[in-house]
């Protein structure tokens, strides 16, 4: 806080070790002048009944006399020199009477600028290092979900090259979203294996794929913790193998016919909506929660979750043949039945005769 | 938490500029920091938020009321979400995102970011500049070297004179 007898207040950069809000105030005040050794620096609000003129100094000329004892309550960003007007409630001078004028979008923290260039295009957020040297690496802090959809690109050719292009570049990549519209022609399924193999991707979800029949996702893929795949309808074999997967989810891929899944750290998995499944193998040591929605089939566990959810025809068969499903059906800890009501009513009924 | 007597209970927040707001308390705990602040239960008085201003925070609270007076319907909340923002200038867009930020808002935060976002898309480097007050800081060489770096992003970009 200023001194209000003094006439001439001098403030230096030296006495703030970082930039910080300065509230100044004086009523006898007639000069003040201001040194900076950064360019970014302080808020100034102040109030001061005879204030006049403001002087930015650079900080090579020596300050004279009186140093002001700064009280520095909290970091701004920007420079900003508010000047009230002189007749502004000097009956309570400490009384913080701010004109707002509006942040500009500059102004925000970093945090916040990652945070609105986490939901834009990656193209679109790219383009933003060019605006100044803040911003030039700001993008790669982006925690991201890539999406891509084919519709938005003119070519699958285009659409290979430029994923790839995006994962080369952009090595923080953690999730990946590559959608396809089925009216396009087929995508080499060489494609498709670079992305799942990209290293560093932490989920992949490929929707709507017609590019392949068998796929294989297997191990070496040691960040990979999310995969989904769905609306792939060529898919009839899928192989899945990968240490670190925690959580699968595979639905409508309407044309699978054999599904083995092998992962020692699996914790989720939702199957559901498969209807031409035949076989399925699941090897998952940890697994805590199954989902499995569809068509009867022979479901064994290596080790049964505590979860289990059943739902479609599967899930009628738990009720009425019991017996199949003894292996695991008395070990779980909590079993979650989706029934259409309706059609449960229809076979309760039926069940009387 | 929730009064006993079964009426609803108001929450008084104070601006960084002293207004007084008064909010139901179940709309105000959209707030994460007032919920959390509820949930302590140090809510009682006044509950003043030291980073958000008057106009903002009227606007934060108009938001908050509108949104928890619609049920569940994602759809709903979606288009009055839309609605909220879409006659806001950025100076006021970046005001609400700090608040929500501040307040911890995440329904507010994505929308208002997203919106952000929104308007940068396909947007030429000189218009955003000129609308967000960014200031070049690079040497022609410097900015040369960047755009050459990330070329491909300039494909299907809007046309700009002063770009």
């Amino acid at each position: 806080m200023a001194s209000m007898e003094s006439e001439d207040i001098k403030i230096e950069d030296s006495t703030m070790e970082e930039p910080k809000n300065v509230c100044i105030y004086g009523f006898s005040l007639a000069r003040i002048s201001i040194s900076q050794k950064k360019s970014r620096a302080n808020e100034f609000d102040m109030y001061m009944s005879n204030f006049t003129e403001v002087f930015h100094k650079p900080i090579d000329q020596k300050a004279g006399k009186t140093f002001a004892q700064i009280n520095s309550p909290k970091l701004v960003d920007e420079m900003e020199v508010k000047k009230h007007k002189a007749d502004l409630d000097t009956q309570n001078p400490r009384k913080r009477q701010r004109i707002h004028k509006g942040t500009a979008i500059e102004e925000l923290p970093d945090d916040i600028i990652v945070a609105i260039l986490s939901r834009m295009n990656i193209k679109d957020a790219v383009r933003t290092s060019v605006l100044s040297t803040r911003w030039k690496y700001l993008w790669k802090f982006m925690s991201v979900t890539l999406e891509f959809h084919d519709k938005d690109i003119a070519t699958r050719k285009k659409l290979e090259a430029f994923v790839n292009r995006v994962l080369e570049l952009y090595n923080r990549v953690d999730s990946l979203v590559i959608r396809f519209s089925n009216t396009r022609k087929k995508t080499e399924s060489a494609a498709i294996d670079k992305w799942i193999y990209s290293a560093m991707l932490k989920q992949l979800c490929i929707r709507a794929s017609d590019a392949t029949k068998d796929l294989r996702v297997v191990d070496p893929l040691p960040n990979l913790k999310e995969l989904k795949i769905s609306d792939c309808c060529n898919l009839q074999s899928l192989v899945i193998s990968a240490t670190n997967l925690k959580e699968l989810k595979i639905s409508d891929c309407c044309n699978l016919q054999s599904l083995v899944i092998s992962a020692t750290n699996l914790k989720e998995l939702e199957i559901s909506d498969c209807c031409s499944l035949q076989s399925l193998v699941i090897s998952a040591m940890n697994l805590v929660s199954c989902t499995y929605q569809g068509r009867e089939i022979k479901l064994s566990f290596k080790k049964t979750p505590n979860e289990l959810t059943l739902g479609g025809v599967f899930c009628k068969s738990f009720i009425y043949e019991p017996n199949k499903h003894s292996t695991y059906s008395d070990q779980l800890v909590k079993l979650v039945l989706n029934l259409q009501t309706e059609n449960v009513q229809m076979e309760v009924c039926a069940s009387h005769h | 938490m929730a009064a006993e007597t079964g009426t609803p209970t108001t929450l008084t927040l104070k601006s960084n500029d002293d207004e007084l707001f008064s909010v139901a308390e179940s709309a105000a705990i959209l707030s994460v920091t007032i919920r959390n602040m509820v949930e302590d239960g140090c809510a009682g008085g006044v509950i003043p938020l030291d980073n958000v201003d008057g106009k903002t925070l009227a606007s934060v609270i108009t938001y908050m009321n509108g949104i928890s007076a619609i049920p569940a319907d994602e759809e709903k909340k979606k288009s009055y979400r839309d609605k909220f923002l879409s006659d806001k200038d950025f100076e006021t867009l970046a005001d609400m995102v700090l608040a929500a930020n501040y307040l911890n808002m995440s329904c507010l935060m994505d929308a208002v970011s997203a919106k952000i976002a929104q308007v940068m898309e396909k947007k030429s480097v000189g218009w955003v500049r000129r609308k967000f007050g960014i200031e070049n800081d690079y040497t022609p060489e410097e900015e040369a070297a960047v755009k050459e770096e990330h070329k491909w992003t300039f494909e299907g970009v809007e046309t700009d004179d002063d770009n």
